[in-house]
């Protein structure tokens, strides 16, 4: 009877730690995977992968030829800068909007709404982030790129000084599709991952210690500001995080905002652009027809960028938290 | 105010009917904390200063449920007071009707008054901020803010502008060294608050609530999470500061209310059984539940 009992703990013990390395062993195989598809293009593509602005398959038609022992169509020439710019540009937008936006709307809902009130928005920010990204997609191609290219983009445009940073809010505005229309779709995708989360946060807020805010006399906002806030920053840097994450790594609302131009940098905030993941949709089809493979190589080296740079923002991400909690204050259990 | 002792001191014959209307009450009367007391008053200090705080007839609940019934009180200025009675019986309840906490509570409801400084505290004026910041309170567990201790203390000062940033950590020193706490803090005035000893912080939160130099303290069972010498500490330092600031204590502890309260009421059910002088109270109670609570019997 023991012995059956002992050998069932152990199953059940072997089991749970199969089935939690999984994840591990996922993003191992991916990596490997990626590293492997990759290399070639990381051999012929070099450093100037980071450097130039070129997007060149070559002729798949000629005789492919062979550099550094790799196979290619002849003049094939990549460089990702404009697509990494583009990735960082739009996402940094889309936080610049989504980040204070999400997190008074988080306030505004603990805070001021009655009970009723807040759960009918709660109700909403969870649909909004269920809308598959294809609709956003669509809605700001046809509606909000256009329409912000009418009303808002002169507007801005117009009264940007010629400054050295600012003057890339300058010049053409163009028809709806670039930078600034894909920003605001990607703020408004990840607004509710930030909104939502911080709400809960602020929900776990000690009630003794808010009302000792009020208790001297503060207002509902100065007593979220000074302390409820406070309570759940490093949580709240981690919803933005989460938010950060989905904006680098989202694909078919930018393959249809950002007007997928491939080989050059966005002129001004308006100008058409792509990011990794939206070229790595938009040039799968065409890739597959290189015959020497090496077209599909670079969507992994691409792919593995990509990978990169979430990983790198969730390791910045941690230090940030670490370092924040460090230096005082009760640290909310958000991340 | 219009409410004189004069009017208190005839009214020898007005409590005992006042009495038969609530059982088992004396202070039915708006002017009477119990004629004891008054004459005790009137020993202490001859002229009769007005309440400072003070309820008529105030009955008070939470949706349907009536938490109190029509109690009657006035706390004078400069003196500090305990309230006393079984838990549940509404001692919170009515510590929070004075700076209007229960007003956050929705379902909340009151009838008759309670008075500020002669005006209802729902009256407007002052404001519910400025009543706050006037009329203070110290929780049953510490309760300090999630940033330095330096800020912790200035906080309040800060929301009410009641000085500019260059003296902020001029008045923080002031009231850290009221409190006692300046000596354990001072070289960690950036420090978080949550590192300090449960005593401390709320020796922190009593700094932050003398910060903006309120006329009154309410506190609700400042001592029940601390230790007895804290608590001796803590005691010691609410006698320090009357008669400029008037308290009103929560407490679970008779003994606590017999070192420093001057006066004791005690609350039973919702209703105000009896208050006076805190002697008398613990010494020699009229009411026999009253009896019952000092000696230990409910509660
Ligand atoms: N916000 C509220 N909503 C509904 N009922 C409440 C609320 N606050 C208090 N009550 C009720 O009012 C009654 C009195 O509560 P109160 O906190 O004033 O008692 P207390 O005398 O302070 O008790 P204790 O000694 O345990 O602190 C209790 O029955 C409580 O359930
Ligand atoms: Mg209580």
């Amino acid at each position: 009877m023991l012995r059956g009992r002992i050998t069932a703990e152990q199953v059940t013990r072997g089991t749970l730690r199969a089935l939690a390395s999984i994840p591990l062993a996922a993003l191992a195989a991916l990596v490997v995977i990626l590293l492997v598809q990759a290399l070639p293009a990381v051999r012929y593509n070099g450093l100037g992968f980071f450097t130039h602005d070129a997007w060149l398959p070559g002729s798949f038609y000629a005789d492919p030829v062979t550099t550094h022992g790799v196979s290619h169509p002849p003049g094939a020439s990549y460089g990702a800068l404009p697509l990494i710019a583009g990735t960082l540009e739009s996402s940094l937008l889309a936080m610049v909007l989504a980040v204070p936006v999400g997190i008074g709307t988080a306030m505004l809902v603990v805070e001021k709404l009655p009970a009723r009130l807040s759960s009918a928005a709660g109700f909403f920010l969870e649909v909004l982030a269920g809308v598959p990204s294809v609709v956003y997609g669509l809605w700001g191609a046809l509606t909000l790129g256009p329409w912000l290219a009418r009303h808002v983009s002169p507007v801005i445009a117009a009264h940007a000084p010629d400054l050295p940073i600012l003057r890339f809010f300058r010049g053409a505005t163009g028809a709806g599709e670039g930078l600034f229309a894909a920003g605001v779709v990607l703020g408004i995708m990840i607004l509710p991952i930030i909104a939502a989360t911080t709400r809960d946060l602020l929900r776990q807020v000690p009630r003794q210690t808010v009302e000792g805010a009020l208790a001297l006399g503060l207002t509902d906002a100065e007593s979220m500001r000074m302390v409820g806030f406070p309570w759940v920053r490093t949580g709240v840097l981690g919803a933005a995080v989460l938010g950060l994450g989905r904006a680098l790594g989202e694909t078919m609302a930018l393959a249809m905002v950002s007007g997928t131009v491939l080989g050059a940098s966005p002129h001004n905030f308006y100008d058409t652009f792509t990011t990794i993941a939206a070229t790595i949709v938009s040039q799968l089809d065409s890739s597959l027809t290189d015959g020497t493979g090496f077209a599909m190589h670079t969507m992994a080296e691409l792919a593995l960028v990509l990978l990169a740079i979430t990983l790198l923002v969730n390791v910045l991400a941690r230090v940030i938290i670490h370092s924040v909690s460090g230096t005082a204050l009760p640290v909310g259990r958000g991340v | 105010m219009t409410h004189s002792l004069a009017a208190a001191r005839t009214d020898g014959g007005n409590s005992r009917r006042a009495g038969a209307q609530i059982p088992g009450s004396r202070s039915r009367h708006p002017d009477l904390l119990s004629p004891a007391s008054t004459r005790a008053g009137v020993a202490a200090a001859p002229p009769a200063l007005p309440p400072v705080l003070k309820t008529r007839d105030a009955t008070m609940g939470f949706g349907l449920k009536t938490v109190l019934s029509s109690v009657t009180l006035e706390f004078r200025r400069g003196t500090i007071n305990a309230i006393i009675g079984p838990t549940g019986c509404g001692k919170s309840t009515l510590l929070r009707a004075f700076n209007r906490m229960n007003d956050r509570s929705p379902t909340f409801w009151r009838r008759g008054s309670v008075e500020f400084e002669g005006c209802d505290v729902s009256a407007g004026t002052p404001d519910p901020l400025e009543l706050r910041r006037r009329v203070g309170m110290v929780f049953q567990r510490p309760n300090p803010f999630p940033m330095s201790i330096r800020d912790n203390v200035v906080a309040g000062v800060r929301a009410h502008r009641l000085a500019p940033r260059r003296e902020l950590a001029a008045v923080a020193e002031r009231h850290l060294r009221q409190v006692g706490l300046w000596d354990a803090v001072a070289d960690r005035l950036d420090d978080s608050p949550f590192r300090l000893s449960g005593g401390q912080q709320q020796l922190l939160c009593l700094a932050r609530a003398l910060a903006v130099e309120p006329d009154v303290l309410l506190l609700d069972e400042p001592t029940s999470s601390l230790d007895p010498a804290t608590t001796e500490i803590v005691e010691a330092l609410l006698r320090t500061l009357t008669p400029r600031l008037t308290l009103v204590l929560v407490t679970h502890n008779l003994a606590q209310a017999g070192r420093v309260a001057g006066t004791t009421a005690f609350l039973y059910d919702g209703r105000l059984v009896e208050a006076g002088e805190t002697r008398q109270i613990l010494a020699a109670p009229r009411e026999p539940e009253t009896v019952s609570y000092v000696t230990g019997r409910i509660g």
